[in-house]
């Protein structure tokens, strides 16, 4: 049996299906559905990394809205939800427009992050599965100010430290509520140990 | 294939996650998930957090003209974008190194630092930190050093001891400033390991402080 990624209870659309519509069969109002739901969140994105640069957003849109047409056949939804694969295309062509802007040689984001690159076996499939759902189910049950600090690292791009100076708090809290609440999507992982 | 025992913290594999590592670091972390799955599953649930995160940001509205403008390109040549073909690295290259040892350690240019060891600089990343390999003959040494800034190395091939332990393929070490050690490669093999260093090394030795200034001239043209 093969296992994908099933619609989630509280979406109205089936994602993994239209990720497939857009890779299999090219359907562009597929595409339309997808750019309408997360263009909005890619932008918001951008802002919350850089923000004001209204410019930049709406470049990062386009770039990423080109890379889900262009690598739709890569995205496997056996192993992960559409939003991971989204995370990771915006996550790499954030990085690569803030390097262009630079002169001297840099690494390309593509050389440092290659997830679509791993063919895992059956079972680390069927793990990366479980861990996929277990994180999506649980990381908005994490305490406020849990995800507080995992909003500021993922989506501000702040190190612990500048979370840390943000908050006024000690560098150590911000560590420990990290560690918290990574711990506790672990924990959920393991069910049957 | 043994599983590396030496991991980064979870704070460097997060921040790899989210994109926020250094360049240098982002290639460490990078080279050691190729070997070790533990790692790059932790990476894997990195990723999906940060898809959640992603989903349930309030939204910023986005122009018409945009959708139609990415519409209207969908089927435009692309051919960066497109023809990034599957990159094939060099036999005993790790993928993350791929672009820069594209035809294998043995192409590249080796420099000599001692009798049984040899460097090749790879590149600066945006903090000035050095990216380069080290190559240590079978039961070859390094200098004792300590360093001004963080030293991170992954071995890439065969394995070292230094004043702590046996290290292997994909084990990954933080050094950090001041710590002395002077890393000894094994007998059955040379080892070749990625290092990214933050600052000059500073070499205790007594020869080898004449050198220092030299070495800290390299970094101050960076």
């Amino acid at each position: 049996m093969k296992l994908t990624m099933q619609k989630e209870p509280g979406d109205a659309v089936d994602w993994p299906q239209v990720m497939t519509a857009i890779a299999e069969t090219r359907d562009r109002d597929a595409f339309a559905m997808f750019f309408d739901h997360f263009a909005p969140k890619v932008k918001a994105f951008s802002l919350s990394r850089l923000p004001g640069a209204e410019l930049v957003a709406d470049e990062l849109v386009q770039e990423v809205m080109l890379k889900v047409w262009d690598k739709a056949g890569t995205y496997r939804a056996e192993l992960a939800s559409p939003t991971t694969w989204l995370f990771t295309l915006v996550r790499n062509c954030h990085i690569d427009m803030l390097r262009r802007s630079k002169s001297n040689r840099t690494l390309a984001a593509d050389d440092l992050w290659y997830e679509d690159d791993y063919e895992p076996d059956p079972f680390a499939a069927l793990q990366q599965q479980r861990s996929e759902l277990g994180v999506r189910k649980s990381l908005l049950t994490l305490p406020e100010e849990q995800l507080d600090v995992l909003r500021r690292v993922y989506l501000q791009g702040k190190s612990h430290q500048q979370a840390a100076e943000d908050l006024g708090l000690p560098l150590g809290t911000v560590k420990s509520r990290i560690r918290l609440a990574f711990k506790k999507l672990e924990s959920v992982l393991r069910p049957e140990q | 294939m043994s599983l590396p025992n030496h991991h980064p913290s979870a704070e460097m594999l997060l921040n790899y996650s989210a994109g926020t590592a250094l360049p240098g670091h982002a290639l460490c972390v990078a080279t050691h998930i190729e070997f070790c799955s533990a790692c790059r599953a932790a990476h894997q649930r990195y990723n999906a957090a940060g898809g959640k995160l992603l989903e349930e940001l309030s939204e910023t509205s986005v122009k018409p003209k945009l959708k139609e403008q990415v519409l209207a390109l969908l089927d435009q040549e692309r051919p960066d974008a497109a023809a990034r073909k599957p990159v094939k690295p060099a036999p005993g290259v790790p993928r993350a190194l791929s672009s820069l040892v594209p035809e294998g350690f043995e192409k590249l240019k080796w420099q000599m630092i001692s009798a049984s060891a040899r460097s090749s600089f790879l590149m600066d990343d945006e903090q000035g930190a050095k990216i380069n390999l080290l190559k240590l003959k079978p039961g070859g040494s390094v200098a004792h050093h300590n360093h001004l800034g963080d030293e991170y190395t992954v071995i890439v091939k065969g394995s070292f001891s230094d004043e702590d332990g046996l290290y292997g393929p994909g084990d990954f070490l933080l050094r950090t400033a001041r710590e002395q050690h002077s890393p000894i490669a094994t007998r059955d093999s040379e080892c070749i390991c990625l290092t990214v260093q933050e600052a000059p090394l500073q070499f205790t030795g007594r020869l080898f402080r004449l050198l220092n200034p030299f070495l800290r001239r390299q970094y101050a043209s960076a």
